[in-house]
């Protein structure tokens, strides 16, 4: 019983908080929460290193890449995995779980679509994630923590959170009807580009899915990496004609900037959204499915 | 002129002390870590120069001149670092099931072996590694500018073979990363065998018996200058530098200092079209793999510029900045090293520094792999140079403040007995493997540190003859610090000083006395040693005297150290010799209060044993003859008295004596003239003429 009367005063303390999305909490909020009894705080970064050598006191480390996939299948990690991952690091399905990570949160994001997928009752995202906390020059730990392992069940799996090539190739040939956005920059969009600077391409066509509109994931946040207000987002996004009447797939790259936007319209704005991670790497390789490449440019190989 | 050194050191340091810190307090984060590389690589850079932590050197001695004491430094380093790792790795990766991010773990094949080799033969071909060239380049030596620049090239030539090495060796390579397999405990009980069996191996064969017992009781700098001035020993150097590479770690990147290079060779090749914009595989890799940087200068420029700030503000406050051009004949060994250094570092992914030192820290299978293998090329290379002159290194020429004889051709006659003649000595030295020890004295550790005969220790005189009000040094009371332990009593010890051979006399008559049984002197002292052409090298190497030493002192009868009123006591059965030059003798030079002479005292100028050169002995019968000269006439004595100003030239006639004369006792009245002269009671008789003796 206790445990879980404290899982409900818990939660009445987080509700209690105003922020722009019950999925969110402020760092300031985080900081004077540290040590509460089922919260989890959990740090998923994409540069090695970097929660090794200071993470937010507690935080335990999820390796994108390793932890939170089949390495052998392109796919998210099993069930049978996740439920392992979760039982060692000593998470309950009770517990709050609080995500961030560095690069604005994008495979924080990422991972909290993963959660979702697997139907955990209690995660939040650390609005302005590691960058913010760092700009605060708030504290940081270099001990990873060990917690005493739980027993993690997944009691049902969210799988139409999850777009395929087939659903999008069938909003493509107008066989279903959604709105494709598009995150990446105008440059990757337009097809001027194949990768964004500093990144080599993974994909042997440049531009994007026909039908797609582009909005850049930036422009989702604030200078200081937090979410914008819900009623600025419902603006941005009803601006190219999204406004939450009909299903929504987001798409990136390798589909974790998409989590973020994944993010900014389901849990913030409440919308039907699908998160397409197969994203461009899989569909500007298909075989035989049409793209629309304003630029023109085309791959030679090098 | 060296004046201003100090105060352009504390300028200059104190302005990147000032820059570091203004970076460490920005709100950047990439700023702030600027600022933190900026003052570490400037304590790197200063611990580097101060310690001369030159990874060829410390080899070097060890293979040429069996003194293994800067390897302990290295060994030291690599000892505090894997605790630091460990600690470090405790906490970041408490299951070694996962490999420690960005630590220098890298993989273990031929691409290490060859390139670890290379790296090996470039250092003892320029003279330097990486690293040293780096803080070289900082005490103002030009050649290190262009085995740098050279390495760039060979890091170009090390992209261009890149596709093979990547697609042929380390793409397969296994990373070997010791707590994988051991466990964090286990490792580190491995990898303490094996630093304890390098260092158990290396104090067994040092050569340099004496610093077995003089070097541990006292590893620290005796005085102010000293420290300022001298070499830091480089056991505790070594330590320091092993906190700093666990800093570097824990807030950084693990120190190495080749990454910015090969990005400079990674422009060059593209600005020239001969790389292609990309090159596989190589972004997966760590070590030398070239960082993107969102400002001006990358984090591993950073560290390179701030080390050698760090060096040359170190050399400016301790005056040893001096500008210096490399012979012309050394300049393809410099190239050419240079470019070895650049390859081996490229496909071994890392030099001397990430490799050994942050990859052995780090406690990976590479360190082990890359130190093997760089000591097999520095010694290939020294094992072929055995008879020719050496190679750069830190034996940079000779600086003006030695005089240089001409002597080419010269002969001098076979030294007498307690002597050594260069040639003898220098068989000693190139054979490496006798036991003896080698010690230059004097008042100048300048002089020393400029230049001196290989693998002598500076054994500073004033330690034993200590400087008291009015007297300039006399015989120490007890022996007890000097005497040699049972097993080192009959080895070699050689003495030398800068010139005169006097001070390196009374040392020798000093060590005699405490009971050393086989000491000799250098014939023609350093400068004859240099005039005819023998090698010499810089740096730095002391011996540091213990505390005490609690022995049986057994000292010869016939040396005795007399005073005044000995002398006014026993006339009759004592002769007196003055060695003192003519002008102070006759009064000429009044360095005392009074001029004159002990009453009945025959004067024997101490410079008179020595031929034209006023550096190499007269043959023993010439010197033999004019002390037989100064006997006769009256009853022949049986104990000899001799004093000078400050009993040190004396001591020269002294040691000659008591090799030369075996039935003669020797009196040394080291108070002298300093104590005669200035002491209106006793009796002085005035001075005989030259011309009527």
């Amino acid at each position: 019983m206790k445990p879980r009367l404290w899982f409900l005063i818990t939660q009445l303390f987080v509700v209690s908080g105003l922020f722009a999305s019950d999925f969110l909490v402020s760092t300031e909020w985080l900081a004077s929460n540290l040590n509460a009894r089922n919260i989890k705080i959990v740090e998923v970064s994409v540069n090695p290193g970097v929660y090794e050598q200071g993470h937010i006191p507690g935080a335990i480390n999820f390796r994108w890449h390793s932890d939170l996939v089949d390495t052998v299948r392109r796919d998210l990690v099993s069930r049978e995995q996740f439920e392992a991952l979760l039982s060692r690091s000593g998470i309950s399905n009770d517990d709050t779980v609080i995500i961030y990570g560095d690069t604005n949160n994008w495979f924080a994001a990422w991972a909290a679509w993963v959660f979702d997928i697997y139907g955990h009752r209690s995660f939040k995202l650390l609005d302005g994630g590691r960058n913010k906390w760092v700009a605060e020059r708030r504290p940081l730990d270099t001990a990873t923590p060990r917690f005493r392992a739980t027993t993690y069940r997944v009691s049902q799996v969210n799988s139409n959170l999850r777009a395929r090539l087939t659903d999008v190739l069938a909003v493509v040939e107008k066989r279903a009807d959604a709105q494709l956005i598009d995150i990446r920059s105008p440059d990757e969009y337009s097809g001027k580009v194949f990768a964004p600077q500093g990144v080599q391409e993974l994909a042997v066509r440049a531009g994007h899915i026909p039908g797609a509109v582009n909005v850049p994931w930036g422009r989702a946040v604030n200078a200081d990496g937090t979410f914008k207000s819900k009623e600025e987002l419902q603006k941005l996004y009803a601006e190219v004609g999204i406004t939450g009447n009909k299903p929504i797939i987001t798409y990136c790259r390798i589909g974790e900037r998409s989590s973020h936007t994944w993010f900014a319209l389901t849990k913030i704005l409440g919308y039907d959204v699908r998160n397409y991670d197969g994203s461009w790497t899989e569909y500007g390789n298909a075989v035989g499915v049409p793209i629309n490449n304003p630029s023109g440019t085309i791959w030679g190989g090098q | 002129m060296p004046k201003v050194q100090p105060l352009i050191g504390i300028v200059v340091g104190g302005l990147g002390f000032l820059i570091s810190l203004g970076f460490l307090s920005s709100a950047d984060p990439d700023l702030e870590r600027l600022g933190l590389t900026l003052l570490l690589g400037l304590a790197v850079g200063v611990l580097f120069q101060r310690s001369r932590f030159c990874m060829f050197c410390l080899f070097r001695d060890g293979f040429q001149q069996k003194n293994w004491e800067p390897f302990l430094g290295l060994l030291v380093c690599l000892g505090v670092g894997s605790l630091g790792y460990t600690l470090i790795f405790g906490a970041w990766v408490p299951d070694p099931a996962y490999l420690p991010p960005n630590a220098f773990v890298g993989p273990v094949s031929w691409n290490l072996v060859l390139g670890a080799f290379l790296f090996g033969i470039g250092m003892a071909l320029s003279g330097s590694c990486i690293s040293s060239h780096l803080y070289r380049l900082g005490e103002g030596y030009v050649g290190s500018l262009l085995s740098l620049a050279a390495s760039i090239l060979g890091f170009l030539l090390g992209y261009l073979s890149w596709d093979f090495w990547y697609l042929n060796v380390i793409q397969e390579a296994p990373i070997i990363w010791l707590p994988q397999h051991l466990g964090y405990a286990g490792a580190l009980v491995v990898q303490f065998i094996l630093l304890g069996a390098l260092a158990w191996w290396s104090y067994r064969t040092n050569r340099n018996p004496l610093k077995k017992f003089l070097s541990v009781s006292a590893a620290l700098p005796y005085n102010v200058k000293q420290f300022l001035m001298g070499r830091w020993p480089v056991t505790i150097c070594g330590a320091l530098l092993g906190l700093l590479g666990v800093a570097f770690y824990f807030r950084l990147r693990p120190l190495g200092v080749t990454s910015e290079l090969s990005r400079l060779g990674r422009e060059l090749g593209q600005g020239l079209s001969l790389l292609p914009s990309r090159i596989p595989g190589i972004d997966t890799m760590r070590g030398c793999v070239p960082q993107d940087s969102p400002l001006i200068l990358t984090e591993n420029a950073t560290l390179i510029l701030s080390l050698v700030v760090g060096s040359l503000v170190s050399a400016l406050l301790s005056l040893r900045f001096k500008p210096q051009m490399p012979p012309l004949r050394q300049l393809p060994l410099l190239f050419f090293g240079g470019i070895l250094l650049g390859y081996g570092a490229f496909i071994s992914l890392g030099c001397n520094i990430g490799n050994l030192v942050s990859g052995t820290m780090a406690l990976s299978a590479s360190g082990w792999v890359f130190g093997l293998f760089m000591s097999l090329g520095i010694f290939s290379v020294l094992a072929l140079t055995r008879h020719q002159p050496l190679p750069t290194g830190c034996k940079v020429p000779l600086v003006s403040l030695h005089h240089v004889p001409n002597l080419a051709n010269y002969q001098p006659a076979p030294p007498p007995r307690g002597f050594i003649s260069p040639w003898e000595l220098w068989e000693f030295i190139r054979k490496g493997k006798q036991d003896y020890v080698l010690f230059e004295t004097g008042r100048n550790p300048d002089a020393f540190e400029a230049g001196h005969i290989p693998s002598a220790q500076w054994f500073d005189f004033r330690e034993v003859f200590v400087p008291t009000k009015g007297f300039s040094g006399l015989y120490p009371k007890s022996w007890d610090r000097l005497a040699p332990p049972d097993e080192f009593r009959e080895r070699l010890v050689v003495i030398y000083d800068v010139s005169g051979g006097f001070r390196a006399a009374r040392l020798a008559l000093g060590l005699t006395m405490a009971g050393w049984h086989n000491v000799r002197v250098l014939d023609g002292s350093f400068q004859g040693w240099i005039g005819l052409g023998f090698p010499a090298e810089k740096g730095w190497n002391r011996v540091f005297l213990p505390l005490a030493q609690p022995k049986t002192v057994v000292t010869p009868t016939r040396l005795n150290i007399v005073s005044a009123s000995d002398i006014l006591q026993r006339t009759s059965t004592i002769q007196v010799w003055d060695t003192r030059p003519n002008e102070e003798y006759t009064g000429k030079v009044l360095k005392s209060q009074f001029a004159g002479t002990i009453p009945g005292a025959r004067h024997l100028p101490w410079t008179q044993v020595y031929d034209s050169t006023r550096l190499f002995l007269l043959q023993a019968d010439a010197i033999k003859n004019l002390f037989e000269e100064l006997l006769n006439g009256g009853e022949r004595a049986r104990e000899v008295v001799l004093f000078c100003q400050t009993g040190e030239r004396s001591a020269l006639i002294a040691w000659l004596l008591y090799h030369l004369m075996h039935e003669l006792s020797i009196g040394l009245y080291d108070h002298s003239w300093e104590e005669w002269g200035n002491s209106p009671d006793l009796p002085r008789a005035p001075q005989i003429s030259p011309a009527n003796r």
